[in-house]
């Protein structure tokens, strides 16, 4: 489960071993508060680049999301 | 005793994942290292999230004039922002802050990544600083306050702690700083006068926690500095000192608070104590034993009357140390003629 944590944060194996002296359920919670972090954090940026695009016209909305990436 | 340093590392670890107090509390029995490197781990990966995005914005910036540029901002809002602010040249995104106003640069910082903004923190002037630092302290956001102490100069960090007048607030900074040892250097010219105030505010607003924690990471000087103005104090405030080690544990801390001090302020604090819940005074023995510290208890029981000392000696009796033990430590400490009545009545015992 410590694995699963550090794969979501991109670290090495055993970076984060002190979260071996938690249980499995007290890391599924960790790991699955970060998500929920990174799926807010995604949401509140696309809603702002949404935001943003809106005070171009209709017809480059589209090319700028395809550069962007955004969606 | 409660470690302050994971107790602060939590919050902001909270405070990241939006996450309430009882859904982290399980962390509480970790280091505030390992928290530490847990918290900068899961910052570092939520801030590069998107960040192809943001570089590519960034880019497009470059080709913006200043003023459409700033206009832009209000646009995209203070979380795309900051996002944005850390892939651009520096120098850029430095003029862009400036023309910013105030209050929309204080929710930039809320969400920029100081870390990867250090060279743009580190180049807005002085003023515009203290004036976000004064919008964040309105807003009673002492954590993101906090983590711009470690990115800012030694010079505009005075600069900026002097001109806050509200000593709780100072004290909260504190608490959530990471790099006490720049905080540190600030603190260093801090008046003996506004440290009375730091001191005082602890008893008003009880943040000894706070002022403890704080005391634990400054240099000898300071510490002394600090620890004597604590002793100048009247007894309303040392009771209030005494009770808060009953209610958060803090024996240790106190402790060192002591042997930091002049011994001409140990007595008060120490017959003060000497008076309050057996409880208390048995836990300070028991405190002695876990953590090593008797070379410090025997200096505030040498700081006692001849009968509160009588009274400490019957309490020790019963956390069953060797008294053989504390007159030869007395001795090495130089303390056995000042420690007499504690160590005699201790062996008859």
């Amino acid at each position: 489960m410590t694995q699963s944590l550090e794969q979501a944060l991109g670290l090495e194996p055993g970076t984060l071993a002190f979260l071996e002296y938690f249980s499995e359920e007290e890391q599924a919670r960790l790991l699955s508060l970060f998500e929920t972090a990174q799926t807010g954090q995604r949401q509140r940026v696309d809603e702002a680049i949404e935001s943003g695009l809106q005070i171009v016209p209709g017809f480059l909305r589209k090319t700028l999301r395809k550069i962007l990436g955004s969606r | 005793m409660q470690d302050f340093d994971t107790q602060a590392e939590l919050i902001k670890l909270g405070r990241l994942l939006n996450a309430a107090e009882q859904d982290i509390a399980f962390l509480a029995e970790a280091r505030a290292q390992d928290l530490r490197l847990l918290r900068k781990a899961m910052s570092h990966s939520l801030f590069n999230q998107g960040r192809k995005v943001f570089h590519k914005m960034a880019m497009g910036a470059k080709l913006l004039p200043h003023k459409l540029l700033v206009r832009t901002t209000a646009i995209y809002g203070p979380v795309l922002c900051a996002r944005v602010a850390s892939e651009m040249d520096p120098e850029r995104a430095i003029a862009l802050a400036v023309s910013l106003e105030t209050e929309f640069l204080a929710d930039v910082s809320i969400a920029l990544d100081p870390e990867s903004t250090r060279d743009i923190i580190r180049g807005i002037p002085v003023e515009q600083v203290i004036a976000v630092a004064h919008q964040l302290l309105a807003r009673d956001d002492h954590i993101t306050m906090a983590r711009f102490v470690d990115s800012l100069s030694d010079e505009v960090l005075s600069q900026t702690l002097d001109s806050i007048d509200d000593d709780a607030a100072l004290l909260h900074i504190g608490f959530f700083v990471e790099d006490k040892e720049h905080l540190n250097k600030a603190i260093v010219h801090v008046s003996d006068e506004r440290l009375a105030g730091m001191v005082q505010v602890c008893e008003a607003q009880g943040l000894w926690a706070e002022i403890l924690s704080l005391m634990e990471h400054m240099d000898q000087p300071t510490r002394m500095r600090l620890a004597n103005v604590a002793g100048q104090q009247d007894e309303k405030i040392h009771l209030s000192l005494l009770k808060a080690i009953e209610a958060q544990d803090m024996w240790p801390l106190v402790l060192d608070m002591v042997d930091a001090m002049d011994e001409q302020y140990r007595p008060a604090i120490a017959n003060l104590a000497a008076e309050q819940d057996d409880a208390l005074l048995i836990r300070l023995f028991e405190v002695a034993k876990s953590y090593e510290m008797w070379p410090l208890v025997l200096k505030v029981l040498a700081a006692m009357s001849e009968q509160h000392q009588q009274h400490m000696a019957h309490l020790a009796h019963k956390v069953g140390e060797n008294p053989e033990q504390r007159r030869l430590l007395a001795k090495k400490l130089g303390l056995l003629d000042a420690l007499n009545p504690f160590l005699e009545t201790y062996e008859e015992a």
